[in-house]
């Protein structure tokens, strides 16, 4: 084995090794399968000599792999992971030639062995069901690959729960928060192989269909973004935390639309595109405020990575971290959106539900509410730009731009009360976004919005420049190192 | 140009300066001991060398290359060995080497040969199979040493290395450590045990409250600190009648009898050294010894030192 894998990731092959020779998969393992044999003998026992066995025994089954594959191996990758702090091995990584993407990879790719090793147990008694009949094979396929692919995604978001914190005690309370997720996902796996074995609404039917969407979305999203993060997780404070999560981040969106486009076209009816935009656009912007409340500056280990050429640097600047860099990524995905927005729209006009979607006061209307975005996500985090260069400040930043835009909405609601004003009591006041949309003859305060947003976006002029500018001169810096040892000629732009 | 160059490194956790304008360098070949008492900024100075914190301000160069400008060129030249050092569970000592040895990039026979080289280079051969949790904290810290040195670092970068360890794995590790300086390896190494530097090192950097104190060899501390040099003499007469003729010399400081002779401490230069014996001869005694001693590491240590903590 040694002779031949050499290619292979040296985590993998070291978790592996690890989990062969330990007491906890040795143990786990024989009795996970002994308990889904066990229990689909019993279940296939009590339910001879029905014709339609097959469900009956798969959904016991595949409930006890659900909770091998979402529980088990889950919490052995954030037990792996959090060894890497507690046994001092952080650093010893951290100095090898193992990138953090790799390392990450490496615990993802032993989760995948580890989990393939419970579907290689639990395969053949799933596919027995099969001959029991009641079962389609597709169907089995189906899901025992989304619950595999599941898998992998919930060992992502463990190992970026436990690297959230290096503090004992913290990572107790993460693996509950982790047990909670893996107990909504086996729930929801089990209700969706519910409705597929039992209901009769397996792959083909119209719920498939609708299904496939959200579970691809649900499993993949996720585990694409938690990945990322984990793997930031790893890296030095002054390299790049930032970027992979908003690339993930941007990828998981443009996954999302084109599950949406996809979705939409097939089903020849549905939401009007203009909801589902805004809708996608409010979710960028949760994830913004992450990013616009970095510090502004490029962390020193990141400048030396920028391309030499001006124009990939450019086009790099959205997806490097940075306050300032954070507003233009968010811009991005809405550009995305957008652009999204008005492709589907052109090729598939969906005016059955919504009133005129393209009319200048719907459009004045979305542009009003995303007005309140930009002023809590690029004003606000302007404003808290200064506490941004602490130590503690991006994270009580990250406190406190949503609290503004949440108690913007709330106070007001406690004010009507207050002073009996039954409008403001269920919304309807000027610093709610949602008012802009649901409510008529709002021009005054939706001309308010947009003017604020202007303003906000003027204010914010001179951050962006110099976020871009940063990037421009760390570009030209390092080509003048690079030319100046020899390593690269300086390229004409 | 030498193989790793602390040039004025500041680095400061809040309002607490750890390390405050540090600035030293290691030579090829030799072994430099980073000595300190706790808390006084070694760990953090060290960390920054190994590339595992950044410097507020300053830069260290290992071989010219800076650790600002690229950690991974630096990183490839550099081994590393923390105090708290990584074990992982249910692993051989074989495997643990061949891990890092991978992680190094190091490929088919090349890393067989290499994690063979390190075994025996530190004598673990014979325990190749055996579990990391079985072994001893000397064999631990010899595995360590062993996995540093996976990837030929030139420089090496040794924090407490001895901390914990009984006196013969102390001194096994002292004669790998001189063997890795005989192979033109650069090696800081720090250590609260004193008197195991002063056998190992060629020279010191001496730190406190952030601050280097000194930096060279014993003997040029010494001589630059104009420190007071014991000094042992006997003759043929009587040892009280020596005492009391030394103390009426200039330039002799707390004489003290000490076995058959007399020891004084002196601070001036060979000129008034060469006066204090005259002065004897012409007070009518034999000297049959007079041998300046040389200053340990714990004095030099505790002369430069206030026991300054942060």
């Amino acid at each position: 084995m040694s002779a031949t894998s050499d290619r292979w990731n040296p985590i993998l092959l070291k978790e592996v090794r690890q989990a062969l020779r330990g007491k906890m998969f040795a143990f786990l393992f024989p009795a996970t399968v002994l308990v889904g044999v066990g229990l689909a003998i019993a279940v296939l026992i009590d339910s001879y000599p029905r014709s339609n066995m097959g469900p009956q025994v798969f959904l016991p089954v595949i409930l006890v792999l659900g909770i091998a594959a979402l529980g088990l191996v889950p919490f052995s990758s954030f037990q792996s992971m959090g060894a890497e702090w507690d046994e001092g091995t952080h650093d010893l990584l951290v100095l090898s030639h193992l990138s953090p993407t790799r390392i990450v990879l490496g615990k993802l790719l032993t989760a995948s062995v580890e989990s393939g090793l419970y579907f290689a147990a639990f395969l053949p008694i799933l596919l027995f069901t099969f001959l029991l009949n009641g079962v389609a094979l597709q169907d089995v396929l189906f899901l025992v690959g989304m619950l595999y692919c599941a898998s992998l995604s919930m060992s992502a978001i463990a190992m970026s729960l436990a690297g959230l914190t290096r503090v004992r005690f913290l990572r107790v309370v993460l693996l509950a928060v982790l047990a909670g997720i893996g107990f909504l996902a086996l729930l929801g796996g089990y209700e969706l192989a519910e409705q597929f074995v039992l209901r009769g609404r397996g792959l083909g039917s119209s719920f498939s269909a609708d299904a496939v969407l959200a579970v691809t979305t649900l499993v993949f999203g996720p585990g694409i973004l938690a990945f990322a993060f984990a793997a930031t997780r790893i890296a030095h404070p002054e390299d790049d935390r930032s970027g992979p999560v908003r690339i993930a981040c941007t990828a998981v969106l443009v996954m999302t639309l084109a599950g949406l486009s996809w979705g939409v076209l097939r089903s020849g009816s549905g939401m009007p595109t203009y909801i589902v935009a805004v809708v996608v656009g409010v979710l960028a912007s949760i994830f913004a405020v992450f990013f616009v409340t970095e510090p502004e500056r490029l962390p020193r280990r990141c400048a030396h990575r920028i391309p030499t050429n001006a124009i990939r640097a450019l086009l790099l600047t959205p997806f490097l971290p940075g306050g300032g860099r954070g507003v233009i990524w968010w811009f991005l995905q809405l550009v995305i959106v957008a652009i999204w927005a008005s492709a589907l729209e052109s090729v598939y006009p969906m005016t059955i539900s919504f009133r005129d979607p393209w009319s200048p006061e719907t459009f004045g209307r979305w542009c009003a509410f995303m007005a309140y975005f930009v002023v809590y996500l690029a004003g606000f985090s302007l404003a808290l730009a200064p506490l941004c260069k602490r130590s503690y400040g991006p994270l009580a930043a990250r406190i406190i731009l949503p609290s503004v835009a949440v108690l913007s909405m709330v106070l007001p609601m406690f004010l009507g009360f207050l002073f009996d004003e039954p409008r403001w009591q269920h919304g309807h006041h000027p610093l709610s976004p949602f008012d802009i949309i649901d409510g008529d003859g709002r021009s005054g305060v939706r001309i308010m919005a947009l003017l604020v947003a202007f303003l906000v976006l003027l204010a914010n002029a001179p951050r962006l420049a110099r976020s871009v500018q940063e990037v421009l001169a760390a570009s030209r810096a390092r080509r003048a190192v690079l030319t100046r040892i020899g390593i690269e000629a300086p390229r004409a732009v | 140009m030498p193989a790793l160059e602390v040039r004025n490194v500041t680095k400061r956790f809040g309002k607490l300066v750890a390390v405050d304008g540090a600035s030293f360098a290691v030579e090829p070949g030799r072994i430099t001991g980073f000595i300190g008492p706790n808390g006084a900024g070694k760990t953090t100075t060290m960390r920054i060398a190994a590339t595992l914190e950044l410097p507020d301000e300053g830069d260290v160069l290992l071989d010219g290359v800076s650790v600002l400008d690229d950690p991974r060129a630096v990183r490839r030249k550099l081994g590393f060995m923390p105090d708290a050092y990584g074990a992982y569970s249910s692993t051989t000592l074989w495997e643990y080497l061949d891990f890092y040895a991978r992680a190094y990039d190091l490929a088919g026979s090349v890393r067989r040969r290499r994690v063979e080289e390190v075994l025996e280079f530190t004598s673990l051969s014979p325990l190749r199979e055996k579990e990391m949790a079985s072994l001893s904290k000397g064999l631990k810290q010899r595995l360590c040493l062993a996995k540093t040195l996976l990837h030929d670092p030139s420089v090496l970068i040794l924090d407490e290395p001895a901390a914990g360890l009984d006196p013969r794995a102390r001194v096994e590790l002292r004669e790998l450590v001189r063997a890795l300086a005989g192979m033109g390896k650069a090696i800081l190494v720090s250590s609260h045990i004193l008197t195991e530097l002063a056998e190992m090192c060629d020279g010191i950097a001496v730190i406190e409250a952030g601050k280097i104190k000194a930096t060279g060899s014993v003997e040029s501390i010494t001589r630059g600190l104009q420190l007071a040099v014991p000094i042992y003499v006997r003759v043929l007469e009587d040892a009280d009648r020596l005492e009391r003729a030394l103390l009426e010399l200039p330039g002799v400081e707390r004489a003290r009898r000490e076995g058959e002779g007399v020891v004084f401490d002196h601070a001036g230069s060979p000129e008034s050294l060469s006066t204090i014996l005259a002065g004897l001869l012409t007070a009518g005694l034999h000297p049959i010894e007079f041998t300046p001693r040389a200053m340990g590491l714990e004095e030099v240590f505790l002369s430069l030192t206030e026991g300054k903590m942060q």
